[in-house]
């Protein structure tokens, strides 16, 4: 191999290796990972709404069937579950406290009459920290459906909340003028 | 003036460039690491002795705590333990979903180490474009397992539930996304002047070096050793599947990185190969319920291959609902201490992040 040779190799892996990287640039075009939760659904690959069904979240227990054995109180590894007592109710029921709940969902393996499940919903808010020790019953709790935020009250990327937004603005700038 | 010479600089456990909660003593001379002490204990929170505390199966949520990147072979290789001293038989069907798991895990802490070797070398785009993948892993965990991060899936004696009918297709186009994507990524990084600058023989290690110091994993085989306990003692149901052993002979900071890549189109290989020849029937084999579960006497040490190098559990039973002592041999133990500490000594400052990046470091797992 001749010098000249080698030297134009040399040149040709320095170009390639300085131009390649600049390929990323395509992926300016495309649409980013990210979501803005809780304005876009969160998809899947196939485009179909997450989280699935097995999705392990906010436990609902059915009181009818619900025996009162207590074994998801002794499977947990947490120490999440406890029987209480419930007013108007004669057997005892299973209180989750979610500050220790790891979402196992052996609660849910373990129950004898399929009462325990984990729902897919995950959203906890409140102000209240007392709101996360509670008794599980056949549907989720008021606070979990209150803190459900609608579109509308969250501004960013939202086409009609910034023309809304700027309407009450034009209104109290005309105010300001009427008052000089 | 010798005093004045040396300076010691404490890099972590709040630094950019470290893996995860620990921190490094670094005694420097200008630029060059001359002595390298490693700080661990910050993520100390007493697992083998809480695992004497607690039942067969509620270990099993505790376990996958132990590697947060790759947590299924903690569950896996515990379970295999159990099995292993009662006699149990994993169905088929189980074995199978379990690589299945086990690779994709695999996956995606391939992705997450691949990312946070760009992340540094200070080329940002691969950490975003990785983990965007590695989402789509998540996704598919989620579907199958029921949890995103921590699966708790893996239980003795098989898998807890079977495959909802219209995972395998997801599956597959997950695989043939992220196998569209990995060209991508080696122009990206690989191909990159700044790579070669900064990874082409940077702390080469051999063969010899390695064996002697406990180097397991794709670190050992990026120094031209062909073993991989996939291979080598079959687990699961990788004795059916087929895979190469990727080796380089290399050995430096460039080699272990290439591993980890082409270790990503194995997974994908695999798990192909898998949902394939996908057998049918149960997925559990018949056990006594959770609060029933009594192992009896016997102690076995079960080891499986995790994306970090060999993962092993050390399970003692004295007959009963708890085990007596179990014992976790995590690569990263070996990897972060001894070796880094060694494999550190005249490197600049800034190739200390780059070096404990390209080891793949679990901090979690030094702790325990």
């Amino acid at each position: 191999m001749s010098p000249g040779h080698r030297q134009v190799i040399m040149m040709t892996d320095f170009v390639k290796k300085t131009i390649r990287p600049f390929r990323a640039l395509r992926f300016l075009a495309r649409k980013p990972h990210t979501i803005i939760s809780p304005h876009e659904q969160h998809n899947d690959i196939e485009g179909e709404p997450l989280p699935t069904e097995r999705y392990r979240g906010i436990h609902i227990n059915d009181w009818e069937t619900c025996i009162s054995c207590g074994l998801c109180a002794r499977i947990c590894p947490c120490d999440a579950i406890e029987m209480v007592d419930v007013e108007g109710e004669q057997k005892k029921r299973p209180e989750v406290s979610y500050g220790r709940c790891c979402f196992c969902g052996f609660c849910e393996d373990v129950c004898p009459r399929d009462s325990m499940h984990l729902t897919s919903n995950y959203v906890m808010i409140d102000k209240n920290s007392e709101t996360f020790t509670f008794l599980p019953e056949n549907d989720l709790k008021e606070f979990q459906k209150e803190y459900i935020v609608e579109t509308s009250q969250l501004r960013y990327n939202d086409k009609d909340v910034k023309k809304a937004e700027k309407e009450p603005s034009a209104k109290k700038g005309g105010k300001g003028k009427k008052k000089k | 003036m010798d005093d004045f010479r040396s300076t010691e600089i404490i890099f972590g456990p709040q630094h950019p460039g470290i893996h995860g909660n620990f921190a490094m003593r670094l005694e420097l001379e200008g630029d060059m690491v001359r002595r390298a002490r490693l700080v661990p204990g910050y993520l100390h929170r007493a697992f083998e002795k809480l695992m004497e505390r607690r039942t067969w199966h509620q270990n099993i949520a505790l376990v996958p705590r132990i590697c947060v990147p790759d947590p299924d072979v903690n569950e896996a290789a515990y379970s295999m333990a159990i099995e292993n001293i009662m006699g149990l038989e994993v169905p088929r069907r189980g074995n199978y979903i379990r690589s299945i798991v086990l690779e994709l895990s695999r996956l995606a802490a391939h992705l997450m180490g691949l990312g946070g070797l760009g992340g540094a070398i200070g080329l940002y785009t691969l950490p975003m474009w990785t983990n965007g993948e590695r989402d789509y892993v998540l996704d598919l965990f989620e579907a199958l397992t029921g949890g995103r991060v921590y699966h708790m899936y893996t239980w003795p004696g098989g898998v807890r539930w079977d495959m909802p009918e219209n995972w395998p297709r997801k599956a597959l186009k997950v695989m043939d996304h992220i196998e569209a994507q990995l060209p991508s990524y080696y122009s990206l990084f690989f191909e990159s002047k700044v790579t070669d600058a900064r990874l082409k023989g940077l702390a080469p290690i051999t063969t010899s070096w390695a064996v002697e110091h406990g180097v397991t994993g794709p670190n050992l085989r990026a120094t031209g050793l062909e073993v991989d306990l996939r291979r080598d003692d079959p687990y699961a149901a990788y004795e059916e599947l087929d895979f190469d052993v990727i080796t380089l002979k290399q050995g430096d900071g460039m080699a272990r990185a290439l591993v980890r890549w082409y270790e990503v189109g194995q997974s994908i290989r695999i798990i192909r190969d898998a949902i394939e020849k996908m057998p049918g029937g149960p997925v559990i084999a018949k056990t006594p319920p959770p609060l029933a579960f009594m192992v009896p006497p016997g102690d076995h040490y079960a080891h499986v291959e995790s994306s970090k190098g060999e993962y092993g559990y050390y399970v003692i039973s004295k007959g009963g609902k708890y085990p007596y002592r179990v014992h976790v041999r995590g690569p990263s133990f070996t990897h972060g201490i001894d070796v880094l500490e060694k494999m550190l000594v005249n490197q600049e400052l800034a190739d200390v992040a780059l070096i404990t990046g390209g080891l793949d470091v679990c901090p979690p797992d030094i702790d325990r």
